[in-house]
């Protein structure tokens, strides 16, 4: 958990601490000081290991298909299988479904694990089916088939740590390349022939799957992401930063707006500022360090 | 007592009254984060004198990794990018940075099942969303929340793994271990740092018969080997960051050991002071400056160490 401010509570905090109004700094300068200081922070003392930074997202389309109730002829849910000649579901895509029954309705989320002549069998990884019988609509959300190159959009990565599928139950890590041309050359190493391998450029992943590999199925991709900055919307959320770290984002913004408004700092927040500036520099030289010790642990 | 036995009311009644304020100013919801963020910041600096105490134990529930939210939970919702930023707010649920969102549920207004699917790429209350696309019978009508009715659902999916347990409402710093008792006797679970060797376990013979865990942000995911017996009165115990200041554990002591207690006490007093433009007297500027060098001095000794 972070601390428990909002951006809003800070922004009064540190303006009446200034003696400032709302005014001045304006509000979209506030921001950005302290967007500034807040990656700032992050940057030098949360280090790329801690696990909080950590998400993950699903690399797949999820194309919806209308499914009515008169088209779905069976649904079992002690055999866990749909029924249905409307759309074709590929084996290893993901349903995301709502079932209505009269007023009530039944959410669920589940991987396509046989297809025949329009029986799917389901594995329901959550939520529950409901019976045929008492089904007025049903809908699906339907993961599409996986591509060979996928685009993140607007996720704000820090670091990609990895990515996985599922081939059956069983997890499978992919191989992530860091160096173009080692990338290239997948295909000709023959210790590949089984296994996935990526490649990250700019916000788009590439992917070569191996010619006896598993399909590929819902790849999930885990990262380090940016911590949530300061915008209009995002007032009322709180800051992503540890707790104990929001002392040093309350100074610094104070000291920028203290410049700002043309006002002296006072000695306390001086001193502590200093401070503030020992730590950094001790952190980053610390980290210095580690990466130069792993590189030459590397090198031998 | 590990702590202090004063509770956040009593420590705040007590500054209020030396410094001559009133229940109003300085607003209590700021009186209370700016305590915040001095315990927090002595916690920083002092911690490790008495790590111990702040361990703490959670009774761990295993899910999947998703939500359900129900149509109430939901305080505004905007699709049309014609409008300006694409987000959803909830007032209590937190979004994370990743999820994927499927809103499902009849649309008032169309009298049909509407939903849509997006991701999220900025978490929060407010989480802003990309990747939206909409489906539904009309296909080419945005819905509003207004649109869909009371049974509507927000299924929010934050990855395919199938037991995991929540951390989020916990304060924690670090993992200390996990067990549970689903052999019929304490089992030690193995906490996995590296996302590929927790990923690989199922390959490896040696955990058939083990359960591992893996911290992912504030969702401890849990590997149940093929030979384990199911997990049953799974315990997490952890290092704790003190507890804050909030309406709901006003009448809790301050977690703070009570030789820290003068210093929270006196920089609030101070900040409290400066908030009613009341000059401190000099005894109390001492205090302050006398903590200051303290801090400074622990801090210090920690660069050093670094």
């Amino acid at each position: 958990m972070y601390s428990n401010i909002t951006w809003r509570i800070f922004d009064s905090l540190v303006r009446h601490y200034s003696k400032a109004d709302q005014n001045t700094p304006k509000p979209d300068t506030f921001r950005q000081f302290s967007n500034a200081k807040l990656l700032q922070i992050m940057l030098v003392l949360d280090g790329l290991d801690d696990p909080r930074y950590r998400r993950s997202h699903a690399l797949h389309n999820d194309l919806g298909n209308n499914i009515y109730g008169t088209a779905v002829s069976d649904v079992n849910v002690a055999a866990g299988t749909i029924t249905q000649g409307t759309v074709v579901w590929t084996v290893d895509t993901m349903l995301y479904g709502i079932i209505l029954s009269g007023g009530a309705y039944t959410t669920f989320t589940a991987r396509v694990l046989a297809a025949a002549a329009g029986v799917y069998t389901l594995d329901v990884l959550s939520g529950a089916l409901i019976d045929d019988a008492a089904i007025t609509q049903m809908y699906v959300f339907v993961g599409d088939k996986f591509g060979a190159s996928w685009d993140t959009g607007e996720l704000r990565f820090r670091r990609v740590m990895g990515i996985h599928d599922f081939v059956s139950t069983l997890e499978r890590p992919f191989f992530g390349y860091d160096r173009f041309e080692m990338f290239q050359l997948v295909g000709k190493d023959y210790a590949m022939d089984a296994e996935v391998a990526y490649y990250s450029r700019a916000g788009v992943f590439q992917f070569k799957t191996g010619t006896d590999a598993p399909t590929v199925n819902v790849p999930t991709v885990e990262f380090d992401c940016m911590p949530s900055i300061y915008t209009e919307q995002t007032g009322d959320n709180r800051i992503e930063l540890l707790p104990e770290h929001l002392r040093m984002l309350f100074d610094g913004v104070a000291a920028e707006t203290l410049t700002l408004l043309n006002k002296p700092q006072p000695e306390d927040l001086k001193a502590r500022l200093r401070d503030d500036a020992l730590t950094f520099f001790s952190a980053r030289a610390s980290e210095n360090r580690e990466k130069a010790l792993q590189e030459t642990m590397v090198n031998k | 007592m590990k702590f202090s036995n004063i509770t956040w009311q009593q420590y705040e009644s007590m500054v209020r009254a030396t410094a001559g304020a009133d229940r109003m100013e300085p607003p209590s919801v700021l009186f209370r984060e700016m305590s915040n963020v001095v315990l927090s910041y002595l916690f920083r600096v002092l911690e490790g004198k008495h790590g111990h105490e702040y361990r703490k134990t959670f009774n761990l529930v295993l899910t999947t990794d998703e939500d359900t939210l129900q149509f109430a939970a939901i305080g505004a919702l905007q699709l049309d990018p014609v409008q300006g930023a694409l987000f959803i707010r909830s007032n209590a649920y937190v979004f994370r940075t990743g999820d994927r969102l499927f809103m499902q549920g009849v649309s008032t207004s169309e009298a049909e099942i509407a939903g849509f699917r997006a991701t999220v790429v900025n978490g929060g209350l407010t989480a802003m969303l990309s990747d939206v696309v909409i489906n539904g019978v009309n296909q080419g009508y945005i819905p509003t929340l207004a649109d869909y009715g009371s049974g509507a659902a927000l299924k929010v999916v934050h990855s395919h793994a199938l037991q995991v347990a929540d951390l989020s409402g916990l304060y924690m710093k670090a993992i200390v271990g996990a067990t549970d008792t689903g052999p019929g006797e304490t089992r030690i679970w193995t906490i996995i740092k590296n996302y590929r060797v927790f990923r690989q376990l199922v390959l490896d013979d040696a955990y058939d018969a083990e359960v591992a865990a893996y911290l992912r942000g504030d969702v401890l995911e849990v590997f149940v080997g093929t030979d384990a017996d199911a997990i049953a009165g799974g315990v997490l115990e952890y290092d704790g960051r003190p507890e804050e200041y909030a309406i709901a554990t006003q009448d809790n002591e301050i977690e703070l050991f009570q030789e820290y207690y003068a210093m929270l006490y006196d920089i609030m007093l101070g900040w409290t002071l400066d908030w009613l433009r009341k000059p401190k007297d000099g005894v109390l500027t001492q205090r302050i400056g006398q903590h200051l060098e303290m801090i400074g001095e622990v801090k210090a000794i920690e660069r050093g160490q670094q």
